[in-house]
């Protein structure tokens, strides 16, 4: 009877020990959790969500304040992804937010430009290089493809071209299902 | 090697022992866009002319004298069957060549390996990886071993096999010159049994007899022997990393055409030739054609039915379509003028074996029988079909070559093979997304950070100016004050 005695109280003092692990950890499990939805996100910074990026969207999810069909660039994959991290459903995209693109970058038209550095502040991630008065260009490399540089080009010189080449983009396709 | 399929070529067949040479051609396409796929870009403009041997982008030689054309859209060799940007080079007839000294004795690693990229030498057992990079990687090891690999284990091609025994006493003398310029502590030079001419020439080959620095390693004639991956580990016991190369390990496994490349390439001669095997698809007929990089593939096709009346009738039969490469490792293209580059190997005319449709896997294990990668194919194409990378990490998908010898043997008629290749793409897909992913959270970090530090020091600014603003109307004030207290005095005094 004693060492029954003796292993349940070793028991319950474990119990109670990770109890107060858990509760300690409680501020940074919170950080923790914002990490791996933004994990989850494209980081396109692209705002169709309605939040200022993809970090305080990860955050809103993370509140119970936005559903995780926010995510036009992200797509299925982000929304399978979420949905698998978190434990909830995983409902198809909604529209409201836009819809998903293949791989876009922003593309100056230098002969148009004129230099007026408007589109510089918005880009999220510098993509933009330019002085004023003075030709600009898109580093196409660090582009997301986000189109917050679209709206303030006073002399609408910015399009969106697929972000690579369409032999670069292929890949093997799955066999056909036939069994 | 565990594994493997011995396959062999018919009892009764034939091979051309010489090896034709393709005349010029009036018009070569050479594709602006690399192995792996990345667009090339080029000082050149439409309407320069070109030497043979000059490098046009990085790793694009022009195979002879002539005038280059604007770029078009234009059939590309590869299992996409999509057009890519090309380069028309228009022979003038006169191949002249780009004036190459061959290097002194004496000349820098440096030099060297700026030659070899300049002369557009790249791996010509398949894989076309840059050669001037796998020995940088190897050099910087001061263990090194060589491998030369002349194992071409896949039936069907002959290539190899051909140069070995056409030119044995260049083969030998290139790989001393490889083997003086890297130094290895051991040199295999691995080779199937099936190969006895090969062998022959080339251990009779005086130079060797005089001076033998190379090991010997015969191997019994299994496909895939010859894999690059799988034969490091058969001979050095080296286990590679998932994403690592031999040549990080520093193992220089290079193909035996390449060692022949890299030793003309020292000399002055740039890669602008390679040998291919052509045969029909049930390999009784073979022969060996040494054509230039950027010859399309229907004239090197109607040039070998010249030189075989075998080869002429199968093309007479099949005349749209040819798989391009060996029966295992090959696809189908339309025969049309797309060009031959530095991986095309093989060419085989007729009709291309028929898959049957699939059925259900049965569990057999056949697959995991043959797989010389030692990995379970039944459970990599679970969960290839339902394209989960965590388990298609766990059963090392990684370490797939892409044989074939699973398709082979499967009852079920799946398609394995071709699921892997779906596969390894999907995982590189979601790889390159989530890089892609990591830059930009980076950046926009460091942007908002950018941000938020010139808000705050925007913020200290503007508090200083209004405490100076404050200041000196203070100051004003004190002025005013002092000068009302002399003016409300001076009455009274």
């Amino acid at each position: 009877m004693t060492w029954l005695a003796l292993t349940s109280l070793l028991l319950l003092c474990l119990a109670i020990g990770y109890g107060f692990a858990r509760l300690g950890n409680s501020q940074s499990s919170e950080e923790t959790l914002i990490e791996r939805i933004n994990d989850c996100l494209p980081q396109t910074q692209c705002a169709q969500c309605h939040f200022p990026g993809c970090r305080p969207y990860a955050e809103a999810i993370a509140d119970g304040r936005a559903g995780i069909n926010q995510c036009p660039p992200g797509g299925d994959a982000t929304i399978h992804a979420l949905s698998e991290l978190l434990g909830v459903e995983a409902l198809p995209l909604d529209k409201q937010f836009g819809v998903s693109k293949p791989p876009l970058v922003a593309l100056i038209d230098e002969a148009v430009c004129i230099g007026c550095t408007l589109c510089i502040p918005p880009c999220p991630v510098d993509a933009i290089v330019g002085s004023g008065k003075l030709m600009h260009t898109v580093i196409a490399e660090d582009c997301t493809g986000c189109e917050l540089c679209i709206a303030p080009c006073p002399v609408d010189c910015i399009s969106l071209v697929p972000a690579t080449a369409e032999i670069t983009q292929w890949r093997p396709a799955a066999p056909e299902q036939r069994s | 090697m565990k594994g493997g399929l011995a396959l062999s070529r018919p009892a009764n067949s034939t091979i051309d022992d010489q090896i034709h040479t393709l005349p010029l051609q009036a018009t070569y396409y050479l594709p602006a866009v690399s192995y792996s796929r990345a667009v090339l870009h080029s000082q050149y403009e439409p309407g320069q002319s070109v030497l043979r041997g000059e490098s046009i982008a990085q790793g694009v030689i022009a195979p002879t004298s002539g005038t280059l054309r604007a770029q078009v859209n234009h059939a590309w060799p590869h299992p996409s069957h999509l057009e890519v940007p090309t380069w028309e080079l228009e022979a003038d007839g006169l191949d002249t060549a780009l004036p190459l000294a061959p290097l002194a004795q004496n000349v820098t690693t440096q030099d060297k390996l700026s030659r070899l990229t300049m002369a557009g030498v790249q791996g010509l057992g398949g894989a076309g990886f840059s050669t001037a990079k796998k020995i940088e990687r190897v050099l910087q090891h001061t263990e090194r071993t060589l491998i030369i690999n002349a194992v071409e284990c896949e039936p069907g091609v002959e290539c190899d096999r051909m140069l070995m025994q056409s030119h044995a006493s260049s083969v030998i003398e290139a790989c001393h010159a490889l083997v003086e310029w890297i130094q290895p502590t051991q040199t295999l030079f691995a080779i199937e049994d099936d190969k006895q001419s090969a062998i022959d020439a080339l251990t009779s080959d005086k130079t060797h007899q005089q001076n033998p620095v190379l090991t010997w390693v015969t191997l019994p004639a299994v496909y895939p022997s010859g894999a690059e991956s799988l034969l490091v580990q058969r001979l050095t016991g080296l286990h590679l990393a998932p994403n690592q190369r031999a040549a990080d390990a520093g193992v220089l496994c290079v193909n035996v055409g390449t060692v022949m490349a890299i030793y003309n390439a020292l000399n002055g001669n740039a890669a602008i030739d390679r040998l291919i095997s052509v045969s029909t698809q049930d390999l009784m007929h073979t022969t060996t054609l040494s054509v230039r990089f950027g010859t399309p593939l229907n004239a090197v096709l109607k040039f070998a039915a010249s030189q075989h009346t075998g080869l002429a009738e199968a093309l007479r039969l099949n005349p749209t379509a040819v798989q391009v490469g060996g029966p295992l490792s090959g696809f189908s293209r339309p025969i049309d003028n797309a060009p031959i580059l530095a991986g095309c190997n093989a060419l085989l005319i007729g009709p291309s074996h028929q898959s049957q449709p699939p059925s259900a896997c049965i569990r057999c294990a056949e697959c995991a029988t043959v797989c010389p990668a030692n990995l379970l194919p039944q459970e990599l194409y679970t969960a290839a079909r339902s394209d989960d990378h965590d388990v298609l990490k766990h059963y090392r998908l990684d370490a797939c070559v892409l044989c074939g010898c699973c398709d082979v043997v499967c009852p079920a008629h799946i398609p394995l093979t071709q699921w892997f290749r779906f596969a390894k793409g999907s995982v590189a897909e979601q790889a390159q997304n989530e890089a892609d992913a990591a830059l930009a959270r980076t950046r926009s970090e460091q942007h908002a950070a950018r941000v938020e530090q010139r808000a705050l020091e925007k913020a200290v600014a503007d508090e200083q100016r209004r405490s100076a603003a404050a200041a000196a109307k203070h100051a004003k004030a004190d002025i005013q004050a002092a000068l009302a207290r002399v003016k409300r005095k001076k009455p009274s005094a």
